[in-house]
C-alpha cells in the first residue's frame, strides 16, 4: 500500500475540492439569476432615456413653463441607472469571489499533485477505476471548471464596463448580450463534471479497486 | 491538414493532429502515455513542441483520452508568431492595434488639461460652483460624496473608498477619467485625537490610494470642500492634491455671466438689465443667484395669473425677488440689523457734518469711478465724536439708509462672552462677513466701552485690549486670507471690484480721549468728525423737526425758543418738546388741542441742559490736540 500513499493524498485533495466547487456553483448561479432583473431594469431605463431624447420638449406647450425639465429628467434617470449599476457591481463582486475561491482550491489540488507526481508516475494517474474516473481526467475537469469561471467572469465584467450612457441602444441590448454569454459557454460543464465524480465522492473507502 | 512530423530533441517524432474542439483555447497539447513517459512530463507540465517549419510551440502536456501513442494534438494559436498559420498572426497584430489606440487618443485629449506629461495633478477646490464646474469638464466622471462613503462597521469605509478608486481606475482604461470626491472634509478630517481612529484609517487609505496612482494612469482626483483647513494636512501636498483652486464668491463680471447662463432659458422681457442686477448682487454666490432667478420667476408666474398675459420675467420681478433672497453669506451673521429708515432731512441742523458724512461714505460707495479717476483712496474708517445726545447714532442710521449697503452693527452685548478668545473671534467674523458682502458699513457704537486703550498705562491683558488689537489688524492688516478671495484667480482684480472692495468702519463715541492712539492714525479711523452741540440755527431746525407733528399755538416762536436753549443737545430739545406737550395735556385736560408758548416756557424751567461748559471745552481742547489736519477738516 505504501506506493499508493501519494495517489491517495491526491485523491483526498480532489475529494475535498469537488464539494467546494459544488457549493460555489450554487452561489454563482444565484448571483447570475439576481443579475437578470437588474439588467432588465437597466435596459428599461435606457428605453426611457431614449424616449425622453426623442421627445421635443419645446413642442409641448404644457411643459414650456419648466425650462430645464429635460435636464432634470435626464439627471434623475442617470442617477437611477447608477444605482442599478452599483447593484450589478455588487453581484459581480460575488462572481469574482466565487472565481477566486474555486481557483485557490484547484490550485491546492494541483500543488498536491505536483508534490507527489514523481512518486505516482504516469500510469497510475491514467488508470480509472470502477467508481472513479482517472486522476488525470479529474484534474483536467477541475482545470476546465476553473477556466470556465475565469472567462465567464471576464466576459461579464467586460460587458458591464463597456456600458456607456451615450450608447443607449447598447444598454437596451444588454440582457440579450448577457444571455449570449451564458449560451456561448458550456452551461452544464460544472454539473456534468460533478455527476461524473459523484461515485468517487461517495466512495468513503479511498482505495481504487481497479488499481489494486 | 497533412500529417507532419517535427523533430523533437528528447522525444520521438510524432504526428501533428489538429486540436480537439474541447481543448480549444486551453493551450493543452495531447500526448500519448509513452511520449509523456519518454519526456518525463507530469500532467500539466510545460513542454516545447518543435514544429515542422522550424518554429516551436509552448504547451502544457496532457494525456490523450484514448491513450494512443504516436500523435500530438496542439492548438496552432500557441505556436510562436511567424511560424504558424498566417491568419492568427494577423489577428494578434490587430488586437495590439486595438489596445494601443485608445491609450494614444486619451493622452492627446488630456494634454492641454494637465499641462504636459507626468501624472495629472489632483486639485482641491472650495466654495461656489465647484461641483458644477467639475461636472462640466469631465468625460468619464465618477462622483461620490465623502459622507456617502462612510460605513457603519469598522473597515467598511476603507473598503468603499477602495472600491471607488478601483472603479475610477477601470473607467480610466477607456479614457481619461475624473474622480470627484465631494465634501472631502467629511471623508478626510484632520487626524489625531483620542476617539478618531476610524477616521484616521479612512484618511490613511485615501492617502495610500492617491499615492498608488502612478504616472501612467489617466485618473484625476478632484476633491471639493468649503473647509480646507479641516482637511488632513498630509493630503495637501504635491503628489496627492497637487493643485489648490480657490473659487471665491463671484466677481461682478462672473455674476453677470452666471445670471446670463441662468436667465438664458427664462422668458425674460426686454427691459431686463443684467448689468444693474449683477451690480446689486454683491456677495451673492451661484446658488443665491439661482434662488434669486427662481424667486423672480415665481413672482412673474403669480403676476401672470392675475393679468393673463404672456409669461415674461421683468426687471421688476427681479427687484422684488432681491428683497426676499439674501446672500447666503449673510445668514447667521452677527450684527446684521434691519435699520428703521431715516432720511437726512429728519435730522435738524448739522449741515456741514451731513455733507462730510456723505463725502466720506456715500460718495466712495456710490461713485467709485470718480474716486478712482481723481486718484483718491476712499477713507477706511470714520470716527464720530461729540457730546452725548447730539444725534451721532441717528446720523449713522441715516447713513445706512442712504447708501443701501450691508449694515452691520456691533455692540458690547454681542461681543463679550465668558470664554477667552470668543469676543475676538466674533469681531473678526463680523469683518469677514462684511468683506464678503462689500460694500458694507460696520458700525461700532460706544467704541470706547468695547475697546480698551493701551496708552492709558495699564498692562494690556484684558479682553478690551485684545479686541483693540483685532480691530487694528482688521482695519489695516497685511492681507486677506486666501479663502476670502473674490473670483477664482489670484492677481489684480478688475477695476470695478477694487473700488467696492472696502469695508467702511464707522465708530461713534462720546469719550474720544479714551481711545487708543493707534486707532486714530490715517489708514484706520482716518476721518474724525466732531459733532458739536447744535448752535442756534441748528437748534431751530431741530425744534422744527421735533414739533412737526405737534399742534403749536400761534404765539409759539421757535426762533425765540432756539435762542433760549443754549447748551441744549438734540435729545434735550426733543425732551423739551415732549415735556411741553405733556404739560399742555396736564393743564388743559385730555382734550387739549394746542401747545402754547406758556407750556414751553414752563417746561424750560424744569428741563435743564445736559451739556456743561466744562464738558464742551474738554471736547474742543481734545480736538485741538488731535492735530491741525483734523482741525482743518472739521
Amino acid at each position: 500500500m505504501t506506493q499508493d500513499q501519494p495517489l491517495l493524498a491526491v485523491q483526498e485533495a480532489l475529494k475535498k475540492c469537488f464539494p467546494v466547487v459544488e457549493e460555489q456553483q450554487v452561489l454563482w448561479q444565484s448571483a447570475l439569476q439576481d443579475c437578470q432583473p437588474l439588467l432588465t431594469s437597466l435596459s428599461n431605463l435606457a428605453e426611457q432615456l431614449q424616449a425622453a431624447q426623442n421627445l421635443r420638449f419645446e413642442d409641448v406647450p404644457a411643459l414650456g413653463d419648466f425650462p430645464d425639465l429635460q435636464e432634470r429628467l435626464r439627471r434623475k434617470q442617470l442617477e437611477a441607472g447608477d444605482t442599478v449599476l452599483d447593484k450589478l457591481e455588487e453581484k459581480l463582486d460575488t462572481l469574482l469571489k466565487v472565481r477566486d475561491t474555486v481557483s485557490s482550491h484547484v490550485e491546492r489540488v494541483f500543488q498536491t499533485y505536483e508534490q507527489h507526481a514523481d512518486a505516482i508516475g504516469v500510469d497510475a494517474v491514467l488508470q480509472p477505476s470502477v467508481v472513479s474516473p482517472s486522476v488525470a481526467d479529474m484534474l483536467e475537469w477541475l482545470q476546465d471548471i476553473e477556466r470556465h469561471y475565469r472567462s465567464s467572469y471576464l466576459k461579464r465584467r467586460y460587458l458591464l464596463s463597456s456600458i456607456q450612457w451615450g450608447d443607449l441602444a447598447g444598454i437596451q441590448a444588454l440582457p440579450t448580450a448577457w444571455n449570449r454569454i451564458s449560451e456561448e459557454e458550456r452551461q452544464d460543464l460544472v454539473q456534468d463534471t460533478l455527476l461524473n465524480v459523484s461515485f468517487f465522492l461517495e466512495d468513503k473507502d479511498a482505495v481504487p479497486e481497479g488499481h489494486c | 491538414m497533412a500529417p507532419d512530423s517535427g523533430p523533437c530533441p528528447e522525444g520521438p517524432l510524432l504526428k501533428l493532429l489538429p486540436v480537439d474542439a474541447r481543448d480549444r483555447g486551453t493551450q493543452r497539447c495531447r500526448l500519448g502515455p509513452a511520449a509523456l513517459r519518454a519526456i518525463g512530463a507530469r500532467l500539466g507540465s510545460a513542454v516545447r513542441v518543435t514544429l515542422p517549419g522550424g518554429g516551436c510551440c509552448l504547451c502544457t502536456a496532457w494525456p490523450r483520452r484514448d491513450g494512443a501513442d504516436g500523435f500530438v494534438q496542439l492548438d496552432a494559436q500557441c505556436a510562436s508568431p511567424g511560424e504558424a498559420v498566417g491568419g492568427s498572426v494577423e489577428t494578434g497584430r490587430h488586437l495590439g492595434c486595438l489596445r494601443a489606440d485608445p491609450v494614444r487618443r486619451s493622452s492627446v485629449s488630456f494634454g492641454p488639461c494637465c499641462g504636459g506629461p507626468g501624472p495629472p495633478p489632483n486639485m482641491l477646490e472650495k466654495t461656489a460652483g465647484k461641483t458644477q464646474l467639475v461636472r462640466a469638464v469631465a468625460r468619464e466622471l465618477l462622483a461620490v460624496s465623502g459622507a456617502a462613503l462612510q460605513g457603519a462597521r469598522p473597515g467598511e469605509t476603507e473598503a468603499r473608498v477602495r472600491r471607488v478608486f478601483e472603479r475610477a481606475r477601470e473607467l480610466a482604461a477607456r479614457g481619461p477619467s475624473l474622480l470627484l470626491l465631494d465634501e472631502l472634509d467629511a471623508l478626510c478630517p484632520r487626524r489625531g485625537g483620542a476617539h478618531r481612529a476610524p477616521e484616521s484609517r479612512a484618511v490613511a487609505q485615501v492617502l495610500t490610494l492617491l499615492d498608488g496612482f502612478g504616472g501612467d494612469s489617466d485618473v484625476v482626483v478632484v476633491g471639493t470642500t468649503n473647509r480646507p483647513d479641516a482637511l488632513d494636512p498630509a493630503l495637501r501636498r504635491p503628489g496627492r492634491f497637487e493643485r489648490e483652486v480657490i473659487i471665491g464668491a463671484p466677481t461682478l463680471k462672473q455674476r453677470k455671466a452666471i445670471l446670463q447662463a441662468i436667465t438664458a432659458k427664462m422668458p425674460t422681457s426686454s427691459d431686463m438689465d443684467l448689468d444693474a442686477l449683477a451690480e446689486m448682487t454683491v456677495g451673492y454666490v451661484g446658488a443665491d443667484l439661482t434662488a434669486l432667478c427662481r424667486e423672480a420667476a415665481m413672482h412673474a408666474l403669480l403676476a401672470m395669473e392675475k393679468h393673463r398675459d404672456g409669461p415674461a420675467v421683468t426687471q421688476k420681478d427681479f427687484l422684488s425677488a432681491l428683497r426676499r433672497v439674501q446672500p447666503s453669506a449673510l445668514r447667521s451673521a452677527i450684527g446684521l440689523l434691519d435699520v428703521r429708515p431715516v432720511g437726512w432731512e429728519e435730522i435738524g441742523g448739522l449741515e456741514d457734518v451731513k455733507l462730510k458724512l456723505k463725502q466720506s461714505v456715500e460718495w466712495p460707495l456710490k461713485f467709485p469711478q470718480a474716486f478712482a479717476r481723481m486718484g483718491l483712496t476712499p477713507p477706511r474708517g470714520l470716527l464720530l465724536h461729540g457730546p452725548p445726545g447730539c444725534a451721532k447714532t441717528t446720523l449713522v442710521r441715516a447713513l445706512a439708509t442712504s447708501c443701501h449697503c450691508a449694515f452691520l452693527s456691533l455692540s458690547g452685548a454681542e461681543l463679550f462672552s465668558p470664554f477667552v478668545g470668543d469676543s475676538e473671534k466674533a469681531l473678526a467674523q463680523v469683518f469677514r462677513q462684511a468683506r464678503a458682502n462689500t460694500p458694507a458699513v460696520v458700525f461700532l457704537d460706544e467704541i470706547d466701552s468695547i475697546l480698551g486703550s493701551r496708552s492709558g498705562g495699564r498692562a494690556g491683558c484684558g479682553v478690551e485690549e485684545r479686541l483693540l488689537s483685532v480691530l487694528l489688524t482688521e482695519l489695516d492688516g497685511v492681507g486677506l486670507k486666501p479663502t476670502e478671495r473674490r473670483g477664482s484667480k489670484a492677481g489684480p482684480q478688475g477695476f470695478e471690484e477694487v473700488s467696492s472692495r472696502n469695508v467702511m468702519i464707522v465708530a461713534a463715541t462720546n469719550r474720544p480721549d479714551m481711545l487708543d492712539d493707534a486707532l486714530m492714525r490715517p489708514g484706520r479711523l482716518d476721518r474724525v468728525i466732531y459733532i458739536p452741540p447744535p448752535d442756534q440755527e441748528g437748534r431751530l431746525s431741530i425744534l422744527k423737526v421735533c414739533t412737526q407733528n405737534m399742534p403749536l399755538g400761534a404765539d409759539v416762536s421757535l426762533e425765540d425758543l432756539a435762542a433760549k436753549t443754549h447748551l441744549f443737545s438734540g435729545a434735550d430739545l426733543r425732551n423739551l418738546c415732549r415735556e411741553a406737550a405733556l404739560l399742555a395735556l396736564q393743564e388743559d385736560g385730555l382734550d387739549a388741542s394746542v401747545v402754547t408758548r406758556q407750556h414751553f416756557l414752563k417746561s424750560l424751567g424744569t428741563v435743564t441742559p445736559s451739556l456743561r461748559h466744562t464738558d464742551l471745552s474738554l471736547y474742543e481742547n481734545l480736538f485741538r490736540k488731535e492735530g491741525p489736519a483734523a482741525l482743518e477738516d472739521i
